[in-house]
């Protein structure tokens, strides 16, 4: 079985194949739906989350990381989910769950923080863009469907845009507290030293800010919190998560393990929290850019390219599957002879399913959330 | 201008909660503190000086001695005798150790109790110019006696006096290698070659480059690799008796105690020395005395001390007029201290609101124990540690250079969310025991701006607001 190259599935999800799809009529739907972009700061290594376990460069690439799977579920004959995301598996069997591999956004360096803005602009270009991707996509919403809130000291930048978006930080998030973290921000905004000194702390106190601690209590707290933000009938119908701590240099094993028994316990938590309103919900689970396919001198990963994303709801459109155009793992198949290489744009995969969850006209939808494309 | 700001802050270590309102000339109070300044004052006064910190020193390198006795001997070893060695260590390092956080503690109690801030500043300023390095084993126990001993006692005296204490001290000896420096053709040396037949101890140019370098001339002022050797060879006899390292300990004379400063005529090179085209041909320590004082008076001498002084007091690029005006009157006095310092308060540079400098985390963290009535940490804090932490350990700026004095040194992001996050342990400690409302005006006097003023009158708790008086714009600056 050759896997180089090979299209394992592409159907609906990637927006060339969803404008070849007939056009059809593209009505608001009367239930609320609701949205959660779940994003994960600092470099998520989606060769361990959806392991390519089938790829006959596997083991011999990813070294002493390659037993990591092991215990996981099989999602077909090529990817093995990280033992860590029990409750994942469990959706993906329910069709519940999507897994979209070898993506990348357009960005093709290796800084977290120009990662993260385009991951989060939709722009092609670091700082090119003022607004977020989810900020464009609150015009194209029902006003029913537009409250918008972010779980973090302050509106991230995937929120920003001409609609109103609240915050909420829990007060338990660590080191010192958000309110004062806010108010201090508030402080320093016209401080041509120290404005730009704190954003960057504060940026990085997020990164290193970790849902995997007590046991992944952290995470199930953080859903438990989300959902009950999303449930009541005026609560928010978009929501954006933060994650921090993806950024595994050292030590990879124990701390991403820790790290996807938080985030599981996070989407268990939604589901669970979110109840019947689960059907008409979609999360969506992404990075800034993955992770070296070799394992490092000290146990970990350093920055790469090409991740997975992950899809969470009750009316997916490929539930129970992973999509990928599979680049393979061989040496010279990856990006710059180290990276896992994105055989498909971030972009396009959310724009599709973003387009499906709200039966929008996916060109209207892609050109709206990424005008750069 | 914000003037009793930038006297209490730039010149001074901060206000304290019980300062009355700033009134009067502001210039005029600073120039009177030099006349009130205490060399000693009551916590480091009760300190213990060279002679058990030597002790302290010597007690390690024997027991040191002793496990590697131990370790060669003991084979095979019982249970017992494997255990002792790190015990030993632990012991013995401990009073090295304690010796230096004593130091720090009494450091911190007296800044903060400091009726005299602005002589206490510029004692912190010269200890870092005369930078030592508590990185070096030697070093550790005596920092703090070289900063109080040496430095502190000289800060309003001649630049040439402060200069000769601080080289002279043991720990400047230990830290840059002059203890272990043997004049190539000392009497002592010649001998050792005589007997071995080989090439015996010879010089250390470390403690000659360095105060070209950083404490006197500065870099790259026109002096060269013969005026560096030529220099160390006049410095040589000059060593540190009874801890049992450095130059013929045997040679030591009677009279001394361990760790004192002595100068052993026959490991000092003979003969005359050319520095900087002047020959000095004085007897035994005199010629390093000599060329000391010269070093202490020379025109590029004054100018570096111009520099780094305007640096610390008008901002990372000092304006040339200051400088100009500081090597000026350095030049004209003979390296006056106090001259010197009266004319900086007097000139009007350093009362320019723009550029502002960065407090350092000594600084940042002094002014706020001054600005507090109540404990601002449990009596088992680990002060020394929490410089550490603050990324300035006491004494330990790791390089002769001293700590650099620049808003870039110490503004760095991490660095601000340690102070947010200090500082906010420090008011939840104390909670509503302290009104930051009513002390903002009182320790940012009139540089408090309404923006300021109102954020901290908004805090949703007493002690959030006290978390943000500290890590308000004006209080992380001086």
């Amino acid at each position: 079985m050759i896997f180089s190259r090979r299209t394992l599935l592409l159907s609906g999800l990637t927006a060339a194949a969803a404008g070849a799809m007939p056009r059809v009529a593209w009505a608001a739907a009367g239930t609320s739906r609701r949205l959660v972009f779940v994003i994960q700061r600092g470099a998520a290594d989606g060769l361990s989350i959806v392991a390519p376990t089938g790829d006959p460069a596997f083991a011999a690439a990813r070294g002493a990381l390659a037993g990591d799977s092991a215990g996981g579920a099989k999602l077909g004959g090529l990817f093995t989910l990280h033992p860590a995301l029990g409750g994942a598996a469990t959706l993906y069997g329910a069709k519940q769950a999507h897994f979209a591999h070898a993506v990348a956004t357009a960005y093709r360096d290796r800084s977290h923080f120009d990662g993260q803005n385009v991951l989060e602009g939709g722009g092609s270009r670091p700082y090119e863009r003022a607004d977020g991707w989810i900020g464009r996509l609150l015009t194209l919403l029902p006003e029913s469907e537009r409250d918008a809130l972010a779980v973090a000291p302050a509106v991230p930048l995937a929120l920003r845009g001409d609609a109103p978006v609240a915050t909420y930080a829990p007060s338990r998030l660590p080191q010192a507290d958000a309110d004062l973290i806010a108010r201090l921000t508030a402080l320093y905004e016209g401080d041509t030293l120290l404005h730009p000194l704190w954003e960057s702390a504060v940026r990085t106190q997020e990164l290193a800010s970790d849902i995997g601690g007590n046991d992944g209590r952290n995470g199930a707290d953080l859903g438990t919190l989300a959902a009950s933000l999303m449930t009541p009938v005026d609560g928010a119908r978009v929501m954006m998560v933060e994650t921090g701590g993806w950024d595994t240099h050292s030590g990879q094993r124990g701390r991403l393990n820790a790290q996807l028994r938080g985030l599981d316990q996070l989407v268990g938590a939604l589901r669970t929290g979110l109840g019947a309103a689960w059907s008409d919900t979609l999360v969506i689970v992404a990075t800034e850019f993955g992770r070296t396919v070799a394992v490092n001198g000290t146990g970990g990963t350093d920055h790469g390219t090409g991740s997975v994303a992950m899809f969470f709801g009750g009316g997916l459109a490929q539930g129970g599957q992973v999509s990928a155009d599979w680049p393979g793992l061989a040496p010279a198949a990856r990006l710059d002879g180290r990276d896992l290489r994105p055989t498909r744009s971030l972009e396009s995969v959310i724009a599709a399913a973003v387009a499906h969850h709200y039966a929008l006209d996916p060109a209207r939808v892609t050109k709206t959330l990424y005008p750069d494309a | 201008m914000a003037i009793h700001y930038l006297a209490a802050n730039r010149f001074g270590l901060g206000r304290r909660y019980d300062d009355p309102a700033p009134a009067g000339n502001a210039r005029e109070a600073l120039i009177a503190e030099l006349g009130a300044f205490d060399p000693a004052p009551p916590p480091i006064a009760a300190l213990a000086g060279r002679g058990p910190i030597a002790a302290a020193y010597v007690d390690y390198r024997e027991d040191r001695a002793a496990m590697r006795e131990a370790a060669r001997d003991a084979q095979p070893v019982d249970e017992a005798e494997k255990d002792m060695p790190p015990e030993l260590r632990r012991v013995s390092r401990s009073a090295i150790r304690g010796h230096y956080d004593d130091a720090v503690r009494a450091r911190l109690a007296a800044a903060v109790a400091s009726t005299t801030p602005f002589p206490e500043r510029l004692t912190h300023f010269w200890a870092n110019h005369f930078a030592v390095s508590a990185d070096k084993l030697p070093v550790i126990g005596f920092a703090g006696n070289f900063e109080y001993e040496a430095i502190r006692p000289h800060i309003l005296g001649k630049f040439s006096d402060l200069l000769i204490a601080a080289v002279r001290h043991p720990a400047m000896l230990l830290y840059l290698d002059q203890a272990q420096s043997f004049g190539p053709d000392s009497p002592v040396a010649t001998r050792i070659r005589a007997r071995r037949g080989r090439p015996g101890p010879g010089l250390n140019e470390n403690l000659g480059r360095e105060i070209l370098e950083l404490h006197t001339l500065g870099v790259r002022t026109g002096y060269t690799q013969a005026d560096v050797t030529a220099f160390a060879k006049a410095l040589t006899g000059l060593t540190v008796t009874g801890l049992g390292r450095g130059a013929g300990q045997r040679l030591t004379p009677a009279d001394a105690r361990p760790g004192d400063t002595v100068f052993i005529d026959r490991l000092h090179e003979p003969g005359p020395q050319t520095i900087l085209g002047r020959r000095y041909d004085q007897p035994g320590a005199k010629q390093a005395e000599a060329v000391l004082r010269d070093l202490a008076t020379h025109p590029a001498t004054a100018r570096h001390i111009a520099t780094k002084l305007a640096r610390h007091f008008a901002g990372d690029t000092p304006p040339a007029p200051l400088v100009d005006r500081l090597a000026a009157d350095f030049q004209r006095t003979g390296g006056d201290l106090p001259s010197l310092y009266r004319t900086l308060v007097a000139s009007p540079e350093p009362w320019a609101a723009e550029p502002a400098m960065f407090k350092s985390p000594w600084d940042w963290t002094v002014s706020m124990l001054r600005g507090l009535e109540v404990e601002a940490f449990r009596p088992q804090q680990n002060v020394s540690a929490l410089f550490a932490q603050l990324g300035q350990p006491l004494w330990r700026p790791g390089s002769p250079a001293g700590y650099d004095d620049r808003v870039a040194t110490w503004a760095g992001a991490a660095a601000l969310m340690q102070r947010v996050e200090l500082a906010s342990r420090v008011a939840g400690r104390i909670g509503d025991r302290a009104d930051a409302r009513q002390l903002a005006p009182v320790l940012l006097a009139d540089a408090l701006t309404p923006a300021a003023a109102q954020a901290i009158a908004r805090a949703d708790s007493p002690g959030q607001g006290l978390a943000m008086l500290f890590a308000s714009p004006a209080f992380l600056r001086r």
